[in-house]
Order: structure tokens, then C-alpha cells, then sequence
């Protein structure tokens, strides 16, 4: 008689976690402090005129997807990185009741420092004890890695990843014609080129981090690139999950840091992670989306949570985009007098 | 479906084998992804997947040109906490259309290149395994395998002492997934310059274990390699059996437990391993190499504490 054995060794196969997934994520705004020391009617405005695009939205969804109640949670993210701002004690009712009288909920609410901290310290499930917990690294630093650069014509194998200089482009830089070598003939100026140029090239080069007095500081490109891998749930630190919503306490911290990455404000809300993801922005953040497009082209996904979102997906069937990018959708629209991202 | 691969083999720059721990750190190439390691039958670790953007000229037919876009897909693997490799690999598919498409399309699909231009596998597949010069690699597979385990012999918790003296191997596969071959044909090539070619065609297999089946090859290839090398550094027959046996050492230390054919392998890869033993029978050569120095061993311990003597053959 033959006996049939199986082995398995847990740390054998590359586990990852998963999220609870919505059928779509819909931001409300972005909020640097320029705006957010603005009044309560400067938000209601807000509010009110973002509802009418909600409402469009969430209809389009009913009709177009093969759920009978699709699940959809609301969401906003808070610039605590680059401003000052009021305390939570006094900003956060302020939004939450402007979105009330605009008609609205959000679901959950979101630091953009959160994006650029460490990323282990909240976690749901506590390990185990005895379990070494890996070292915390930053979302920022955990996208950074995973960044694959978009190859020029003739690269192979060969080229070592480019030296980090915090930028990223989506072709080849126009060569530097200011510093001519001693002998060397001065050459003439050469066009920037897109990679994947359709005739003409629309060549973008972003900012990922500069050096500041303390150190590395993360652009509002690369943290609004984390920011919508959040939003999707594709980021994990060694297989675990990553900023996992915590309820927003009763009792507000005075301080931004002492909230989670993200809140949750809502009892009742939908998972904040979702298949896709939808931002309701005024046309002055077209240039930062921009590059955020550009930064999640050249992200490359952990394979592990891909095929565990596109499963997720068709067991629901519903098909999505092979490439993350391609799952985000935007309307930009009059969202008041926004005035955006303001100099440090 | 043609996948072609690369694995180089090298001995880990540590002066012992290195424990999990260690194993993890070296090979953690990718921040916030794990390193796999499992210690049954033998102790195994590999890290994550790393990625290299390509868009490069593809060695086929003569004359045609034919242009590659998109991802090779490294990983570094550990054996025993001893052996090194650094194993690349890429699918070739005749792209859908005729033009570049965003970076964003290929990232979706790691480890797959694209052909732009008349694709002929079989032709890439022939000019991957027999280039001109063995440094001429296929969109520089090579170089990128090297940068793998440069980047893990860098590691800082490795004090880079090399017990082994032994030269790092280069295999490079070529593997013809295609419904209408029967069964499984492998040939296993050792070139004159050293490179050794695997040339697989299956009908049907998961390209994951045609990368062990290759890996492994490729990791007792090395082993034997090495020990052959330890068994002529030795002299054995020109030098006293305890100058020998000294020389010999290093194998017993750190070789010799660590030759396990197939042994993390399953389905058609065992019946590739058993074919090749037939012929070249690798594990033929291995046991007859491990009887030898064995037997200078016993040779050496029966002559402790005997006065040193010349035993001409011809007195």
C-alpha cells in the first residue's frame, strides 16, 4: 500500500494579509492648510458642491456593476505634513459638521504624515508573543522600494537602478548643455523624450523627496502615490497589513500625531479599501495627480496582493484593470475657492 | 511559451553556513517583502522577487530586429546556508501590438518581455543558449544575476571568509512550454567555456518548477564542480595522505552534506532528475568523489603515528 504524506512549512510560502475591500473609494477633497484654516461656511460650500459629483458617482456605480448594493466608503485626507495646522480637537469637528450640513459622510479620515511614518505600530491582531516584529519602515520607503523605472530604448539587464537622486521621469532627461568639458566640442541641445511617446512625447519628471534641515522630506507627489495604494489596499509590510483604520476616539487628541494613520469615523462604514478609486478635486490638483500617475506607473505592485485583490474581485464578478493605475478615476471639478498646497 | 533563465552559482562569502536569521537579512532584497526560508529536507531560503525594466535588442534569427519590452524578475536563493545563487528569468511573448505601450502595462506583468517584430521562440531560444561568447547574455540576464549576488555578498552580516575555493558556475535554460510536445526532452550541455545550457521542451508545467528544476541542476552542478576542484587542489597520490586530508577539509566541512538531487522538486522535474542520472550520471561522479576522499581519509587515520615513508609504486 502506498501512503500519501504532505509537508508544509509556514514561513515557506509568502502569506500576505488582506483587507476588506469596497467596490469604490471616494476622496472628498484634499485639505492642505491654506484652506484648512478657513470657516465652517468655506466647507459647507465645499461640501455641498462635492455631493452633487458623489451622488453622480454613486449612481454610475449602481448602474454599471453587478452588485445590488455596492459597497462605497468616503474619505479625505488632511495635510499634517506640510502645514500647521489647528488641533484635532478643534479642526475635526469642524469638517465633520460641515460635511453634515453639506448633505455628506465621511466615512474616514486620513494624516498625510501617516504616509511618510512608520508604518508597524498599529496593528489589529497583536502578535504573538515572542514574535519578532519587523524593524517600522515608512509607507513612503515601502512604495520607494517598489519602484521599477520606465526604461529608455536600449536598456538591458545591465543598468543598475539609477542612482538615487529623488526624482523620477518617464523617459530621458534632455542632457545637461550648461558644463562643457574642456576640449570636447559643445554639442547641441537634445530633446527630453517619453518612453512611450504616441508621436510627440510628454515628458514629466517628478519629485519624490528633497533633504530638509531634518532630514529626507517626502514631496506631496510620492505621499498622495502612498496615499492611493492605501486607498486600494496594496501595500503590506512583510505580509501584514499596513495604517489598518482605527475608530476615531470620543476624546480628540491635541495633537495630530497621537491619531491613527487613518480614522475611522463612521460606525456603520464600508471598508476604506477599495477595487477602485474615485478623487473629487478641483482642477488645481491636475498637476500633483499628474504625478502621481506617473510615480504608480512605475510602482510595481507586491504580485502576492495583486492576484489576492483580482481573486477578491472575480469571485464578485467584477473585472479589473490589470495595472492599479488604470482603477483610479478623477473628476475635477469647482470645488469652491480652493487655493491648495501651500509653500513651506 | 518560451521562458528563458539564467542561474549563476556561487559559494556564500561566510566563513560557516549561516543560520536563518542571518539567511534573512542577506537576502532581504526588497524592503517589506519576506524572505521564504524552509529547513526540510535541506535548508532553503530565497528573497523576494526583484524586478529589472528592460527595452532592449533580442538575439534571434540573423538580420531580424526584433525589440523586447519589459520586466526580468531575479531572486537570490541560499541552499544549506552555503551555496549562492542569483537565478533570472524572463517569458517571451510576441507583443499585441507594434509600438510601446505605458510602463504601467508591463509593470502588470512581471517577468514577461514583449517582442516587437517578427518573434521566432525557437530562434531566441537558440540564441540565448548558444551566443557567440559566453559574456553575450540575453538582455543582460547576466549582468543582473551578478548584481543579485553581488548585492547579498555585500550584506553587512556576512564577514565575505570563503572556506570553499570554488569558481562560480553560469546556467543558462531555455525552457518550450507548448501543448503539442510530448512529454518532457531536456538537454544538459557543458560548453568549452564553461557554460552549461539546459534546453527543455514540456507540454505542460507550471514555469515555477521548471525555475527549481533548473536551479537545482545548476546547484549541483556547482556542488560537483567544487568538489572535483577541492579533489585536484588536494594531490592526492604527489603529497603526504596528511597533507591531503588537510586540503581536503573544507569539502568534508562544507560540501559533502549538502548534495541532495531534487530534493524540494516534485512532478516532471523528478523524472528529469532520474533521466539525468542516467546520463551524465551526476550522482555517479558525486559518489565515486566522495569514496575518494573518504578513502584518503581512512588511508591518512591508519597512517597517524607511522614515520613518514615514500612508498615508490615502482621500487
Amino acid at each position: 500500500m502506498k501512503a500519501d504524506a504532505e509537508f508544509f512549512e509556514s514561513t515557506a510560502d509568502s502569506r500576505v494579509e488582506s483587507v476588506p475591500l469596497s467596490h469604490l473609494s471616494v476622496e472628498l477633497g484634499h485639505f492642505y492648510s491654506p484652506d484648512l484654516g478657513r470657516d465652517a461656511d468655506f466647507f459647507v460650500d465645499h461640501f455641498r458642491r462635492i455631493n452633487r459629483w458623489y451622488s453622480a458617482a454613486r449612481d454610475a456605480l449602481q448602474d454599471t456593476f453587478p452588485v445590488r448594493s455596492p459597497r462605497i466608503s468616503t474619505c479625505i485626507l488632511i495635510d499634517d505634513y506640510f502645514g500647521r495646522l489647528e488641533s484635532p480637537q478643534k479642526l475635526i469637528p469642524k469638517l465633520l459638521g460641515a460635511a453634515a450640513e453639506g448633505g455628506i459622510v465621511i466615512d474616514y479620515l486620513a494624516r498625510e504624515s501617516g504616509c511618510a511614518d512608520w508604518a508597524v505600530p498599529i496593528d489589529i491582531d497583536p502578535p504573538d508573543p515572542g514574535e519578532d516584529l519587523p524593524p517600522g519602515r515608512s509607507l513612503a520607503e515601502l512604495v520607494e522600494a517598489r519602484l521599477v523605472e520606465d526604461p529608455p530604448p536600449d536598456t538591458t539587464g545591465a543598468r543598475p537602478p539609477v542612482q538615487q537622486t529623488g526624482w523620477l521621469c518617464n523617459g530621458q532627461r534632455s542632457p545637461s548643455t550648461d558644463h562643457h568639458e574642456a576640449m570636447k566640442r559643445p554639442t547641441g541641445w537634445v530633446p527630453p523624450a517619453e518612453n512611450a511617446a504616441m508621436n510627440h512625447s510628454i515628458f514629466a519628471d517628478i519629485e519624490l523627496w528633497n533633504e530638509g534641515p531634518n532630514g529626507r522630506v517626502w514631496s506631496c507627489a510620492m505621499l498622495a502615490a502612498v496615499w492611493q495604494l492605501l486607498r486600494f489596499g496594496a501595500l503590506r509590510d512583510n505580509g501584514r497589513r499596513v495604517a489598518v483604520p482605527q475608530r476615531l476616539p470620543d476624546d480628540l487628541p491635541a495633537d495630530w500625531r497621537e491619531l491613527p494613520a487613518v480614522s475611522q469615523v463612521g460606525e456603520r462604514a464600508a471598508p476604506f479599501s477599495a477595487y477602485r478609486t474615485l478623487t473629487v478635486c478641483a482642477p488645481l490638483f491636475q498637476p500633483i495627480e499628474n504625478a502621481v500617475r506617473t510615480i504608480l506607473q512605475q510602482v510595481a505592485v507586491e504580485p502576492a496582493v495583486l492576484d489576492q485583490i483580482q481573486a477578491r474581485a472575480s469571485d464578485e464578478g467584477l473585472i479589473l484593470a490589470p495595472a492599479v493605475v488604470d482603477r483610479i478615476e478623477y473628476l475635477f471639478v469647482n470645488t469652491g475657492p480652493v487655493r491648495g498646497v501651500g509653500p513651506r | 511559451m518560451l521562458v528563458l533563465g539564467e542561474v549563476q552559482t556561487a559559494a556564500l562569502q561566510h566563513s560557516g553556513s549561516v543560520s536563518r536569521d542571518v539567511a534573512e537579512s542577506a537576502l532581504g532584497l526588497l524592503p517589506g517583502e519576506r524572505v521564504r526560508v524552509s529547513e526540510r529536507p535541506i535548508g532553503y531560503a530565497v528573497s523576494p522577487q526583484v524586478l529589472a525594466g528592460v527595452d532592449c535588442r533580442v538575439a534571434g534569427r540573423s538580420g531580424v530586429r526584433l525589440r523586447g519590452v519589459g520586466t526580468l524578475t531575479g531572486r537570490a536563493c541560499l541552499i544549506g546556508g552555503r551555496v549562492l545563487q542569483g537565478s533570472v528569468l524572463a517569458r517571451i511573448e510576441p507583443a499585441a501590438v507594434s509600438h510601446r505601450q505605458v510602463w504601467s502595462h508591463y509593470l502588470s506583468r512581471p517577468g514577461v518581455v514583449e517582442t516587437i517584430g517578427r518573434t521566432d521562440l525557437s530562434a531566441v531560444a537558440t540564441a540565448h543558449l548558444a551566443p557567440e561568447r559566453r559574456a553575450l547574455s540575453t538582455m543582460g540576464m547576466g549582468a543582473f544575476g551578478a548584481r543579485i549576488i553581488a548585492e547579498v555578498q555585500g550584506s553587512a552580516v556576512l564577514d565575505r571568509r570563503t572556506p570553499v575555493r570554488a569558481r562560480r558556475t553560469v546556467l543558462r535554460w531555455a525552457a518550450l512550454i507548448d501543448e503539442e510536445v510530448e512529454g518532457v526532452r531536456i538537454r544538459f550541455t557543458v560548453r568549452d567555456d564553461g557554460l552549461r545550457t539546459v534546453e527543455l521542451a514540456l507540454g505542460q508545467g507550471e514555469i515555477a518548477d521548471v525555475v527549481d528544476l533548473c536551479e537545482d541542476l545548476a546547484m549541483h552542478d556547482w556542488l560537483l564542480t567544487a568538489l572535483v576542484s577541492v579533489i585536484e587542489q588536494s594531490q592526492i597520490g604527489v603529497e603526504q595522505p596528511a597533507q591531503s586530508v588537510q586540503r581536503l577539509r573544507p569539502a568534508v566541512d562544507h560540501l559533502l552534506h549538502l548534495w541532495m538531487p531534487a530534493a524540494r522538486l516534485g512532478g516532471f522535474a523528478l523524472s528529469v532528475w532520474d533521466a539525468l542520472e542516467g546520463r551524465p550520471g551526476l550522482s555517479r561522479q558525486w559518489d565515486a568523489s566522495v569514496r575518494r576522499i573518504r578513502d584518503q581519509m581512512a588511508m591518512a587515520a591508519a597512517l597517524v603515528n607511522r614515520p613518514a615513508e615514500a612508498a615508490p609504486l615502482f621500487p
